[in-house]
């Protein structure tokens, strides 16, 4: 079964149809919401709450890209999120057990999703850019993950974003020179490749 | 030295990565490549950070995002209840501000009435009556003792009309106000307290009224609130 035909059976309400458009999609949407959320349990929430809400609003789907389409809603309910927790902040920035002991290494810093292995390789590398992605504003943040990370071109973030190819372009250059900035404050960990690079 | 660069530079270098030049645009900035090591520099670091962005691993999904009947129920459910709380939180302000206005219009015009009936029955007795009885005093010498009842006394004394009319006109009015009270003073009015007073009755009704009014207001502005509350914290995602 092809993806229209898919859709257009997801629109009769068949479940199983919609099934197989997550399948296909949920780790791009994954990706993006941790992109921009920069955690993994808020990622998860996103990408749930973006399906659910893609099934229901399956109506309003008026052909195109199909991934730009699902990739709107997660990063709207994204910026509602991020507007959230920008109005009511919960996080400790010193979490506490239990015991009112310090936790070292709390669940929002670690990184549940790599595997040992994957940690131990890149974890200090991605946590250093994750955390120069996060310093970007969110507009900023959704136009250089989706064209440097997912890959998508200018017309279908423009798409995505709701805002027209000048935007994305100058969005996306500021983004990228801020993220120059502050890689910069990380050269000792890039891989030696990329940093014979910079060094040229 | 790499703060020379302006911001336009930064975009085209950008929009040059991408391939998203136009071949003069394109072709102007090759010029310039040539002839200009900082702005080498400049696309040589946004390359890099483009490519280290690129070198990110697409991070495993925790778990899959399948949907089932269940979710859809319970997400139908509450984004179904939070355009009616919002709703009826907004007609209830509504009609509360409609209530408000009513009842200061209502309660505005007849009550100047009320407190004139009212201030005249209560103000009576202790400083009017004797008021009423010094102008009495002094109307003797003239027949017919209702001298100072002009306007009011004419309609009550229809068979001393024709004598007390000269008499009354040469009467020095002490003050409108004194006439009036004292009008009022010595007509047979109802005295208070009085079961059957029409006052009575009047502020008996404007008692209940301002009750149902109250009652009312209160009412709609506790579903204005509780409902604009239950809709804020259902939007925020904090129920449920």
């Amino acid at each position: 079964m092809d993806e229209s035909a898919l859709i257009a059976a997801a629109r009769q309400g068949d479940l199983d149809s919609f099934n197989h458009l997550v399948l296909a999609y949920q780790e791009l949407i994954f990706n993006q919401a941790y992109r921009v959320m920069g955690e993994s349990n808020a990622a998860d929430d996103a990408t749930q709450d973006a399906f659910i809400a893609a099934f229901r609003k399956l109506n309003t789907y008026r052909g195109g890209s199909f991934r730009a389409w699902l990739l709107r809603i997660v990063t709207n309910i994204c910026y509602d999120e991020l507007r959230r927790r920008k109005r009511h902040p919960t996080t400790q920035l010193e979490p506490l057990d239990d015991a009112g002991e310090e936790i070292e290494s709390p669940n929002w810093i670690a990184d549940p999703i790599e595997s040992p292995e994957e940690t131990a390789e890149r974890a200090e590398l991605g946590r250093a850019i994750q955390r120069c992605i996060d310093d970007l504003p969110p507009d900023f943040r959704v136009v250089v993950t989706l064209v440097d990370i997912q890959g998508l071109d200018y017309a279908e973030v423009a798409e995505v974003v709701g805002k027209p190819l000048g935007t994305v372009k100058s969005r996306l250059a500021r983004a990228r020179t801020r993220l120059r900035r502050c890689l910069r404050g990380f050269w000792e960990l890039l891989p030696s490749a990329l940093r014979l690079d910079y060094e040229e | 030295m790499k703060n020379q660069i302006k911001s336009r530079d930064w975009e085209v270098l950008s929009a040059y990565l991408d391939g998203q030049l136009t071949t003069r645009e394109y072709a102007r900035l090759e010029t310039r490549l040539k002839s200009d090591p900082e702005l080498q520099s400049a696309l040589k670091e946004l390359r890099q950070t483009r490519n280290i962005l690129r070198s990110l691993p697409k991070l495993r999904i925790p778990r899959n995002f399948t949907l089932t009947p269940e979710m859809l129920r319970f997400k139908r459910d509450t984004t179904r209840i939070f355009p009616v709380l919002r709703f009826a939180s907004v007609l209830a302000m509504i009609l509360l501000a409609f209530v408000f206005i009513g009842d200061f219009m209502l309660l505005s015009a007849p009550s100047t009435v009320l407190d004139m009936e009212v201030s005249n029955d209560v103000y009576t007795p202790p400083q009017l009556v004797e008021k009423a009885a010094e102008i009495q005093e002094e109307a003797e010498p003239y027949p017919g003792g209702l001298a100072f009842e002009a306007p009011a006394a004419e309609a009550l004394t229809d068979e001393t009309e024709g004598e007390t009319r000269a008499p009354v006109m040469k009467v020095p009015i002490p003050t409108p106000t004194v006439l009036a009270t004292s009008a009022v003073a010595v007509m047979p009015y109802p005295a208070v307290g009085e079961a059957t007073s029409p006052q009575e009755s009047y502020v008996e009704s404007n008692t209940t009224r301002n009750t149902l009014f109250r009652v009312l207001e209160i009412v709609l502005a506790v579903i204005a609130i509780g409902a604009g509350i239950a809709a804020f914290v259902l939007r925020r995602g904090t129920l449920g």
